[in-house]
C-alpha cells in the first residue's frame, strides 16, 4: 500500500515555521540578555556571552533537525475504509480511525500556511480525533471529497 | 414531511415550578401564621418578616411565569426519521436530530406527576460527555405512549424476555458498598471510639464534657453517610432489569419512579468496577457505556446494584451475553521488562545523583521503591481478547475492567518506541464513546501479534505493516 509522503511546498512551509521559532526565541534570548547586563555588572562577560551563543546555535540546529526529522518520518494514507496517519522518528506513533466513523471535519488554514498552501485537516469521531497536519491545497480537495462521500452520522 | 406535535401538558408549569420553589413554598407554609397575623393587625410599616415573605410570593411569581413562556414557546415535532424541536422565546430556535441516533430514554414520575398520571421523558443521543439531556417533556399517557411508539421502542415484553428482580437487602448491601472508603473509616473510627466509651463506663461524662465535638462529628461525618445510603435506597428500592429482544428496561424507585429504555446496539462497552470496599466482599459494580448513563449526578449509575462476582456474571450472561467473556487474561509480555527497567535507569540518573550527595539512604530508598514499581507496573494492565471483545483490565486490588466490541471502537493509536520495535511489542490505545471522567484506554505492552489481531477486527482486516 502507497503511503503519501509530505509535499515539497510543505516540507518548506515547516522549515520556515521552525526558523521563525528559532530566530523569535533567538530575539527573546538577546533582549535578555542585554537586559541583565545594564542592570548586573557581570564579572565574567566572555563566558556570559559564549554561552549565549552556544545555546542560540543550539536552538537552530535543533530546529533544522527536528524539522528534517519531522518531513522525513511523516506520512499518511486515505483509502475507502480508513484514514491512517504516521509519525515520529524514534517513538513512532500510528493513528487509524474509520472512515464511517468521521462525523466531523476541521480544515485550518493559518496565515503562514496560506503562503505555502497548506493546511491541517482533522477528523474527529465520537472517540477521538485525528489530525493530518501540512496537506497541500492539491490533495487537499480530494481528501475533503473522499470523506464527504464516506462518512455518516453517528 | 408531516409529523406528530407534541407539548407538554398544561400542569407542568405547575410541575416544573414546584422543582425548582419546594423550599421557597415550605417556607411560605411554615410562616403562614405570621402572614394572617400580619394581615389582621393592618400595620402600614412593612416589617421584616412581611418583606421577606413578599420577596418569596414575588420569586415564586416570577418562576411560574418564566415557566408559562417556556411551556408556551416550546413544541416538538415528531417525524418518521428525526424529531425537531422548537424553542421560540425571544430567538427563533430550531433543533433537529435523528432519531435513530437517540441511545437513551429516561421516564420518571416523581409524586406530584403520578397524582395527575404525567410522565417525564428525557431523551440523549449518543456523544461524547454527555452532561445534558437533548430534550425533556411532560406528555400524558396517551402521549407517552404515542411518542415511544413514534420512536419505534418497543418497550412491551416479548415471550423471550428475561426478568431480575432485587430486594431490599441487596439495595441495602449495594448503598453501603457505594460508600467511599473514606467515610467508612470515619464510621468504624466513631463505633469503635463509642464501643470504646461504654466498655469503660465513661460515655456520660465524655459527653457531657465535649458535648459540641460529639454534634460536629455526628452533623459533619455520620450523618452524611447515612443520609446517603437511605437516599440511594430509596432511590434504587423495587430494582427490577428486563432483557427484551431491542432494549433493556430498567425499573426503580419509591416515591420518584424512574425507567429507562436503552436500546442494546447502542451500549458501547462494559465497565466493571471493584472498589476496595467491594473487593473485601467480592462484590461487582457493572455498568455500561452509553449516553447519559453515570454522566450526570441525577442519572442512574450502575447497570444493577453491587453484587456478588457469581451473581455479576449470571446476570450479564442473562442480560447482556454479547458481553460474556472467558478468565483466560494475558499480561503485557516479559520484554516489557527491558523497556520498564530502562525507563527507571532514567529517572533513577536524575533522581539518585543528586540525592547521593544529600542522603545515601534516601538514595537506597528512592532506588529500591522505583525497582518495586516496576513489578507493579507490569502486573496493573492485562487484556482479554476474544472474537468480538476486548477486555482491558486495569489495576491490581481496586480493578476497572472494560469490555468493548470491535466495532465500537473509534480509533487507535499504536506507539512504538525503538527498544519495544526491536523486541516486537508495542502499545495500543484504543478510543471509543466515552463517559467524560475516563480517558485512559491503553492496553499496556503487547506482542505485534495481538495488536494486528485487535487492529485488523477494527479496520476489518484492512491493515497492513509499513
Amino acid at each position: 500500500m502507497y503511503y503519501n509522503k509530505l509535499s515539497e511546498n510543505s516540507a518548506k512551509y515547516i522549515f520556515t515555521i521552525y526558523l521563525l521559532l528559532a530566530i523569535l526565541i533567538n530575539l527573546v534570548i538577546i533582549a535578555l540578555s542585554i537586559i541583565v547586563e545594564s542592570m548586573v555588572e557581570l564579572k565574567y562577560k566572555l563566558v556570559f556571552n559564549l554561552v549565549l551563543i552556544s545555546v542560540i546555535i543550539i536552538i537552530y540546529i535543533f530546529s533544522i533537525l527536528k524539522s528534517t526529522l519531522l518531513i522525513s518520518n511523516y506520512s499518511y494514507i486515505i483509502n475507502d475504509n480508513k484514514i491512517e496517519s504516521i509519525r515520529g522518528a524514534f517513538i513512532v506513533k500510528r493513528d487509524i480511525m474509520l472512515l464511517k466513523n468521521v462525523y466531523k471535519i476541521e480544515i485550518n488554514r493559518r496565515i503562514i500556511s496560506r503562503i505555502f498552501k497548506v493546511a491541517d485537516i482533522k477528523f474527529i469521531s465520537c472517540g477521538g480525533t485525528i489530525k493530518l497536519k501540512y496537506i497541500g491545497y492539491d490533495k487537499l480537495n480530494k481528501i475533503e471529497n473522499i470523506i464527504q462521500e464516506r462518512m455518516c452520522n453517528i | 414531511m408531516n409529523g406528530k406535535i407534541f407539548k407538554s401538558s398544561f400542569i407542568s408549569i405547575l410541575d416544573n415550578t414546584l422543582r425548582i420553589t419546594w423550599v421557597v413554598i415550605l417556607v411560605i407554609i411554615t410562616n403562614i401564621t405570621i402572614i394572617f397575623k400580619k394581615l389582621n393587625e393592618f400595620n402600614i410599616g412593612i416589617k421584616f418578616n412581611f418583606l421577606l415573605l413578599a420577596i418569596l410570593l414575588l420569586f415564586l411569581t416570577v418562576v411560574i411565569v418564566y415557566n408559562y413562556i417556556l411551556w408556551k414557546a416550546t413544541s416538538f415535532k415528531v417525524n418518521n426519521k428525526t424529531i425537531e424541536i422548537y424553542n421560540n422565546i425571544f430567538v427563533k430556535d430550531k433543533r433537529e436530530f435523528m432519531l435513530k441516533n437517540i441511545a437513551n430514554i429516561g421516564i420518571s414520575q416523581n409524586i406530584f406527576e403520578r397524582i395527575f398520571k404525567l410522565y417525564r421523558i428525557r431523551s440523549y443521543t449518543n456523544a461524547k460527555n454527555k452532561m445534558f439531556c437533548d430534550f425533556e417533556i411532560i406528555l400524558k399517557k396517551a402521549d407517552y405512549l404515542s411518542l415511544l411508539n413514534k420512536f419505534k421502542i418497543n418497550a412491551l415484553p416479548s415471550i423471550n424476555a428475561k426478568r431480575i428482580k432485587f430486594n431490599f437487602i441487596d439495595i441495602l448491601r449495594s448503598s453501603i458498598l457505594s460508600i467511599p472508603i473514606s467515610s467508612i473509616i470515619i464510621i468504624v473510627n466513631f463505633i469503635l471510639l463509642i464501643y470504646n466509651m461504654i466498655s469503660s463506663k465513661t460515655i456520660i461524662k465524655e459527653t457531657l464534657y465535649d458535648f459540641l465535638g460529639l454534634i460536629i462529628t455526628l452533623l459533619g461525618f455520620v450523618f452524611p453517610v447515612i443520609y446517603s445510603i437511605l437516599k440511594n435506597v430509596i432511590k434504587y428500592i423495587y430494582y427490577q432489569i428486563e432483557r427484551h429482544d431491542e432494549n433493556i428496561i430498567l425499573n426503580f424507585g419509591l416515591f420518584t419512579r424512574k425507567t429507562y429504555i436503552i436500546p442494546i446496539d447502542k451500549i458501547k462497552g462494559i465497565i466493571i468496577d471493584v472498589s476496595l470496599l467491594s473487593k473485601i466482599f467480592r462484590c461487582y459494580k457493572i455498568n455500561i457505556i452509553n449516553s447519559g448513563i453515570g454522566d450526570n449526578k441525577n442519572e442512574i449509575y450502575m447497570l444493577f446494584p453491587i453484587s456478588s462476582k457469581k451473581l455479576c456474571q449470571k446476570i450479564l450472561n442473562e442480560i447482556l451475553p454479547e458481553y460474556d467473556i472467558n478468565n483466560n487474561y494475558k499480561m503485557q509480555p516479559r520484554e516489557t521488562f527491558v523497556i520498564l527497567i530502562s525507563q527507571i535507569l532514567v529517572l533513577l540518573l536524575i533522581l539518585i545523583i543528586p540525592c547521593i550527595y544529600i542522603n545515601m539512604k534516601l538514595a537506597m530508598i528512592i532506588s529500591i521503591l522505583l525497582f518495586v514499581s516496576i513489578f507493579f507496573i507490569y502486573f496493573i494492565k492485562r487484556l482479554i481478547i476474544e472474537e468480538n471483545n476486548l477486555c482491558i483490565i486495569n489495576g491490581f486490588f481496586i480493578k476497572r475492567i472494560k469490555i468493548i466490541k470491535y466495532e465500537d471502537i473509534k480509533s487507535v493509536e499504536i506507539v512504538d518506541g525503538p527498544i519495544s520495535k526491536r523486541y516486537g511489542i508495542c502499545k495500543l490505545k484504543v478510543n471509543l464513546m466515552e463517559k467524560f471522567n475516563i480517558i485512559n484506554n491503553s492496553t499496556g505492552y503487547i506482542t505485534r501479534k495481538d495488536m494486528y489481531y485487535i487492529v485488523g477486527k477494527i479496520v476489518n482486516n484492512n491493515f497492513n505493516e509499513i
